[in-house]
């Protein structure tokens, strides 16, 4: 166990600093303060009603945020075997917005794929039955349709593994997610009853198996261990359909509000503290982002990023 | 005494056995819950098939669904050639076949106790107990259909005991990692579980209550193939005796030739049935499974399945005991 851990590491050091050797090699991607943007808001005006209104919504909303940092080429090199976290833990229609869009799964599993990708693996660890959840969500449909691989977690494979972490010293992670090259995480923004919002830190749970309920005796420590230990390359949050209130299950379509909003970035704490404004918090009003952005794991003032707004 | 050759009939009849026994075993393993969301419905053909599917639900709702009425197409077929479907179509039939042939029994001792027996009549007693139950709206055939017994058996104790064992073994292999340096067997083993995982296996495993009864009432049945041949057929099944009562005088019959039958009785050892393919008059069509064991067996080609009227002609003489 201790060697996988050491191996996560080093791929995750690794994957640093193939990044920053990216930076250097693309001085296009560098903005006027000299630093790549590491945020990008994308809004759709229109806010379209119709089904296939809305999924062509997510396809650009999804391109143009990931433009924004740059492309897909900044994150994903040739041969990548990339894994894509989205929310499939509750079985739900994308309506009912429990679960991330799967048109904005599909196009990044497109764009990886277009970027050189190998593989693209989406998967998650839901809550729900997980066949269900997968179907209902429509995302694994849309993947595999994209090219992705998108079958449930094969429960063998979580494996005990050390965090070091506060709350979580040890705990049993899926190893497959850990060994791939890349990992983008891809959650949807939603109220949450213990922990305020679901934002993309609280989607990490997804790569952990066990008992997770016990991660709500002590989640702003819990969520910040797995931030620190899971870092995503790219983290692309879902914010068009928005689920205000009886998160994170929902299913009342009353409780669900349009924002219309897709945010792409490489800073974790910073994509959920602009989350949290999708749900008129504050950043500060939520335990795991103050903990995460006091540990340094990013930052809660995500305007100092001088993050790229682009509306279509 | 000729050695037994097996007929090209036979052989013929075990063809359609297997198809209709995969095409069984397909359709049951389209239904389990698989990590895909792509459940078929398609064993609802063997249910169609069945007659007593549709016969059932008409007695209890008073009405017909058009979808159950393909069984009428079964029975009419009985008409004309007898119980044709439990010796040719029924896969729950065929397992009992497969069974019956692992028996050792002695020819000498098989055609003793190969012959009819009066207690097979039981099964028109549980027929006659079902369709009344039916009419009070107590549906007994559930459980004792051939075909939702046979998928019962299959989709709460067969096959969550196979999903165990497979995923138990690979498991085992997986976390024990076996290999010289850097040649792992799960190089070989992780490939083929994943294809069993997204294909073959339940995306979890399945538990059932009261699971141990229906094992036990499953490999009882099955084992009673040992006491008698296809037990199940003769005595029990409520199928069998709605096709036995439907094929009493079919059209298609079995015609034994006096002059070429020497009563040797070797047609009876292997007669599926218990339909006494031997002897004068005592063919029994209502038991008869139209194997062909018999017709095959006898080595003085006395046995002929032919159209037309009923005529056994007896045997000039008895043989000498």
């Amino acid at each position: 166990m201790d060697t996988m851990t050491s191996h996560s590491r080093r791929l995750f050091l690794r994957q640093g600093a193939a990044a920053g050797l990216g930076l250097c090699a693309s001085p296009l991607l560098i903005d006027a303060q000299g630093a790549a943007p590491s945020l990008a808001i994308a809004h759709y005006k229109s806010s379209p009603q119709a089904a296939d209104g809305i999924a062509e919504e997510a396809r650009r909303l999804t391109q143009e945020s990931v433009a924004a940092l740059g492309g897909m080429g900044r994150f994903i090199s040739r041969g990548d075997v990339v894994w894509i976290k989205p929310n499939i833990g509750w079985n739900r229609r994308p309506e009912q917005a429990a679960t991330t869009n799967p048109d904005v799964v599909a196009t990044l599993v497109s764009l990886c794929y277009q970027a050189g990708a190998k593989k693209v693996i989406v998967s998650d660890n839901s809550c729900n039955p997980s066949v269900a959840c997968f179907a209902r969500s429509g995302i694994q449909q849309a993947a595999q349709k994209a090219g992705a691989d998108s079958f449930i977690m094969d429960e063998r494979k979580f494996r005990a593994t050390e965090l070091k972490g506060k709350a979580l010293p040890r705990w049993d992670l899926y190893s497959e997610a850990l060994g791939v090259n890349k990992l983008i995480n891809v959650p949807i923004v939603k109220h949450h009853g213990l922990c305020k919002a679901t934002l993309g830190m609280k989607n990490l749970m997804g790569i952990a198996g066990g008992e997770r309920s016990r991660f709500h005796q002590d989640l702003n420590n819990t969520l910040a261990d797995l931030a620190a230990f899971i870092r995503p390359a790219l983290v692309v949050m879902d914010g068009i359909r928005v689920l205000t209130a009886n998160g994170p299950v929902g299913g009342n379509l009353a409780d669900v509000q349009r924002r219309d909003t897709v945010v792409a970035g490489t800073d974790q704490v910073a994509v959920d503290s602009f989350g949290a404004t999708l749900l008129g918090l504050k950043p500060q009003d939520i335990g795991y982002i103050v903990e995460a952005s006091n540990r340094r794991l990013g930052t809660m003032a995500f305007e100092s990023l001088q993050p790229r707004r682009i509306d279509l | 005494m000729a050695r037994p050759r097996t007929s090209t009939v036979v052989w013929l009849r075990r063809g359609s056995q297997m198809c209709f026994f995969g095409l069984f075993l397909y359709l049951f393993l389209q239904t389990v819950y698989k990590p895909v969301n792509e459940t078929g419905k398609g064993i609802k053909f063997f249910f169609q098939l069945d007659p007593l599917t549709g016969l059932s639900t008409g007695l209890g709702a008073r009405s017909l669904a058009s979808g159950l009425l393909l069984g009428s197409i079964t029975l009419a077929a009985t008409f004309l050639a007898g119980r044709w479907f439990c010796g040719w179509v029924c896969p729950f039939g065929t397992l009992h076949n497969l069974m019956t042939g692992f028996r050792a029994n002695r020819a000498k001792d098989k055609i003793a106790e190969g012959g009819y027996s009066g207690w097979q009549k039981s099964k028109y007693y549980i027929l006659a107990l079902m369709l009344t139950g039916c009419l009070f709206g107590l549906n007994l055939f559930g459980l004792f259909d051939p075909f939702s017994f046979f998928y019962r058996s299959l989709a709460t104790v067969v096959f969550p005991a196979f999903n165990d064992a497979v995923t138990t073994l690979f498991t085992w292999v997986y976390q024990a990692d076996p290999g010289l340096g850097k040649l792992k067997v799960t190089a070989i083993t992780e490939p083929v579980y994943e294809v069993l995982r997204r294909h073959a296996l339940s995306a979890s495993q399945q538990h059932y209550h009261g699971t141990l009864l229906i094992a036990l009432v499953f490999v009882a049945v099955v084992f009673l193939n040992f006491y008698r041949a296809r037990f199940w057929c003769r005595y029990i099944c409520p199928l069998g005796a709605l096709l036995g009562v439907a094929g009493k005088n079919p059209l298609f019959r079995l015609r034994r030739s006096a002059d070429a039958c020497n009563n040797c009785g070797v047609c009876v050892a292997d007669c599926q049935g218990g339909a006494n393919p031997a002897g004068a008059d005592s063919w029994k069509p209502s038991e008869c499974f139209y194997c062909w064991n018999c017709s095959s067996a006898c080595p003085r080609e006395a046995l002929t399945f032919t159209a037309g009227a009923a005529t056994l002609v007896a045997a000039k003489e008895e043989v000498p005991r």
